[in-house]
């Protein structure tokens, strides 16, 4: 099995958290069927809860959006200092390889930069450890740009990640990332 | 040409003995039958997957396309039906028409079956340019022919959602009161105070934005067949990328509204009380009408060339849409249900824990569609373990819940249909999770051979695909033999 960490962990927990609390709910409500009351009676109190709710979920959905506005991905959300220093890698995708190099430094900025010649491919980063950790599209006639640091040296995995075709589960390739002068 | 074969098609519907009823079985029956076949391919690709079973990876992507596919469009119908058989209580809606749609999505169905079991077609039911062109094992009429299918179900959709825009515009007036809007703007209130009530508003929604959905397959469509007559037809990747999600997510996603409808229309049988409109409702429909159409950029969120502001916009929407879910239809059917003398049969429980499923599957999809979470679940297992959920768990359910309505229950349970119905759900349960187990491990979804721990996952998975099936065959068995005992009453008492 792979091990449960990062990111990953953090959407588990809260997954199984939402999950548990949800099917607490709907089994409460359903065994208050054993004992009925008037509509009337209950309404009045589920629609002051109803609102309570729409504030509560709102909120939190405000709350989680802003909070992504800080940790996408993309390019444009990396402050510019940290982008001048990286190391620049192409990386081209096609049925049913990747051209990149097979060896990279561990502790320094990469920019990836990420197309396809053919048709949508995925590329993405499985760790040592077999933990998925970073992902983009490869698309024919765009370039996506991906910032990435290997925090540690080992032998990492490239996966396809987009159906490609018929070899798409073999589209697949080992990275070795090797510790660099003067880090971690 | 069309016009008058559906005007032929009207005179003979009624000399064939086609009542409302009968056409909402004829495609019941139809997609019931479909779905089962289907979920088989299902339980056959998770056996691939694991060790029981070896399949060629070009028969493995075909058997995927034709799952995928088959079980939206089906979906599509049998929802469909269901919602109509409603809203003919508040309508004047033609039968004809109803057979007419259901007509095309079965001819669309069959092509797209042809292209993929006899053509070998195989590029993923959202067949993403321009996979279907280059490196394809299968010949180019099967390319054709599955655009064709792929038409056809949307001109079915299509004509169905203009018989009930047509509907409500004769029963309430405008669009605008079939969105119960009069509740808010005094100027719409009609002089004999008619308000549209639940069921209504939800197919307002439905057909407008599935109109737009079609119209968006049809250019989608057109643009992949000028590709397939002429190799020089320019296509732009990142453009038809987007046209693909607004067509395909949206499709399978406004399922769910079908489903709604249904549901504020059978709950009440069930509960014993009435879902009334008010406000509340109003707002909600709408505001799902706008945002609903514009969560599709979530599936390019790794797309990093994409334009900033639709990558925001797309996490935005798919946010804003899960409010009128949560916090309207289903804190309304909760609420509905509690302390209600609730009947407690095949039906009412199916839709009880569609519900389930449908919030499940929801909280599942509003982690997918956070960008940072994204990063690491896109194109894994977690992608087709949200959906299963609340289409597998939800739509599914309550598609089961609608046959068993219709099919007629008076009394509750017995120890056969207990029984059935609790494999159904232990398989159902189990099957997921492995799914989501997968996802989180990032297993990555649509592989015909995946990486551990994707193969024992998948051993277990089929296990449980067995018990579900075991489980499905009897709460069918049980809805036909119910159906048989009182044939022609419809309804349950
Ligand atoms: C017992 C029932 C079912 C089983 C065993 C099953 C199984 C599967 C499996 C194994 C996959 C491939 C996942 C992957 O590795 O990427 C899949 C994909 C899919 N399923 Fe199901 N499924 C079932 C029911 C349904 C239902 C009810 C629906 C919709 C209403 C559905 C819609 C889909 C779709 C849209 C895909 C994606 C196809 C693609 O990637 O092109 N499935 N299913
Ligand atoms: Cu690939
Ligand atoms: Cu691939």
């Amino acid at each position: 099995m792979v091990p449960l960490e990062g990111k990953q962990l953090v959407i588990f927990v809260l997954w199984v958290a939402l999950t548990a609390i949800v099917i607490g709910v709907f089994w409460w409500v359903m065994r208050s069927t054993r004992r009925p009351d008037a509509y009337d009676a209950v309404s009045k109190g589920g629609y002051r809860l109803r609102k309570s709710w729409a504030w509560f979920y709102g909120t939190l959905l405000i709350a989680a959006f802003a909070a992504t506005l800080w940790t996408v991905p993309y390019a444009w959300a990396q402050p510019a200092a940290a982008k001048r220093p990286a190391m620049v890698v192409t990386v081209r995708a096609r049925q049913f390889s990747f051209s990149m190099p097979s060896r990279l430094p561990a502790g320094r900025q990469i920019e990836f930069r990420v197309t396809s010649d053919d048709v949508n491919h995925g590329f993405g980063i499985y760790s040592p450890q077999g933990v998925l950790v970073a992902q983009v599209q490869a698309m024919p006639d765009y370039t996506n740009v991906m910032y990435f640091t290997f925090s540690a040296p080992g032998t990492y995995t490239i996966r396809c990640l987009e159906f490609c075709g018929v070899g798409h589960s073999d589209m697949h390739q080992t990275l070795t990332v090797y510790p660099a002068k003067g880090s971690v | 040409m069309l016009a008058r074969q559906l005007e032929r098609t009207e005179f003979h519907a009624e000399d064939a003995g086609l009542s409302p009823r009968r056409v909402v079985g004829i495609g019941l029956v139809i997609g019931l039958i479909t779905i089962y076949g289907l979920a088989m391919v299902g339980g056959i690709m998770k056996a691939a997957q694991g060790n029981l079973l070896h399949l060629a990876p070009e028969t493995f992507y075909a058997l995927l396309t034709l799952h995928g596919a088959g079980m939206i469009a089906t979906v599509v119908l049998l929802t469909g039906v269901a919602h109509w058989y409603f809203l003919r209580e508040h309508l004047t809606l033609r039968v004809e028409v109803l057979l007419f749609a259901v007509a095309a999505i079965v001819w669309g169905l069959l092509a797209a079956a042809v292209a993929v079991l006899v053509g070998g077609f195989a590029p993923g039911w959202t067949f993403l340019y321009p996979l279907p062109f280059v490196g394809a094992t299968w010949p180019a009429w099967a390319t054709g022919l599955f655009f064709f299918g792929v038409l056809f179900v949307g001109i079915g959709f299509a004509i169905y959602c203009l018989d009930i825009l047509a509907g409500i515009v004769r029963e309430y007036g405008s669009l605008l009161n079939g969105l119960a809007l009069d509740t808010l703007i005094p100027r719409l209130r009609r002089a004999d105070g008619k308000v549209a009530p639940p069921t209504v508003i939800a197919a307002t929604m439905v057909a407008i934005d599935g109109i737009l959905t079609v119209s968006a397959g049809t250019i989608l469509v057109i643009a992949l067949l000028g590709r397939w007559a002429s190799p020089n037809f320019p296509i732009d990747p990142l453009w038809i990328k987007n046209l693909t999600y607004f067509f395909g997510h949206t499709i399978a996603n406004l399922t769910i509204y079908v489903s709604a409808g249904v549901i504020y229309a059978v709950l009440p049988h069930y509960t014993q009380r009435p879902w009334h409109t008010n406000k509340i409702y109003a707002i909600s429909w709408t505001t799902s009408l706008i945002f609903v159409p514009w969560a599709w950029p979530h599936h390019l969120y790794m797309d990093f060339v994409q334009a900033p502001w639709l990558q925001l916009f797309g996490e935005g929407s798919t946010y804003i849409a899960s409010i009128p879910a949560t916090v309207v239809t289903i804190f309304g059917a909760l609420l509905l249900v509690y302390r209600s003398p609730m009947r407690w049969r095949i039906g009412s429980t199916m839709f009880v824990a569609g519900l389930l499923g449908w919030l499940i599957g929801g909280a599942a999809a509003m982690l997918d569609a956070t960008i940072p979470f994204n990063d690491v679940l896109h194109n894994t297992l977690w992608v087709p373990a949200h959906f299963h959920t609340y289409l597998l768990g939800g739509v599914f359910l309550f598609v089961l819940g609608f046959a068993s309505h219709f099919a007629g229950e008076r009394a509750a349970p017995g120890r056969f249909a207990k029984t059935a119905e609790w494999l159904f759900f232990v398989g159902l349960g189990g099957f997921l999770l492995t799914f989501y187990a997968g996802g989180i491990e990032g297993v990555p979804r649509r592989e015909a051979v995946q990486p551990a721990p994707g193969p024992f996952l998948a051993d277990i998975a089929t296990g449980f695909v067995v018990i579900l099936l075991v489980g499905l065959t009897g709460v069918l068995l049980e809805t036909l033999w119910r159906a048989r005992h009182s044939a022609g009453q419809g309804g349950e008492a």
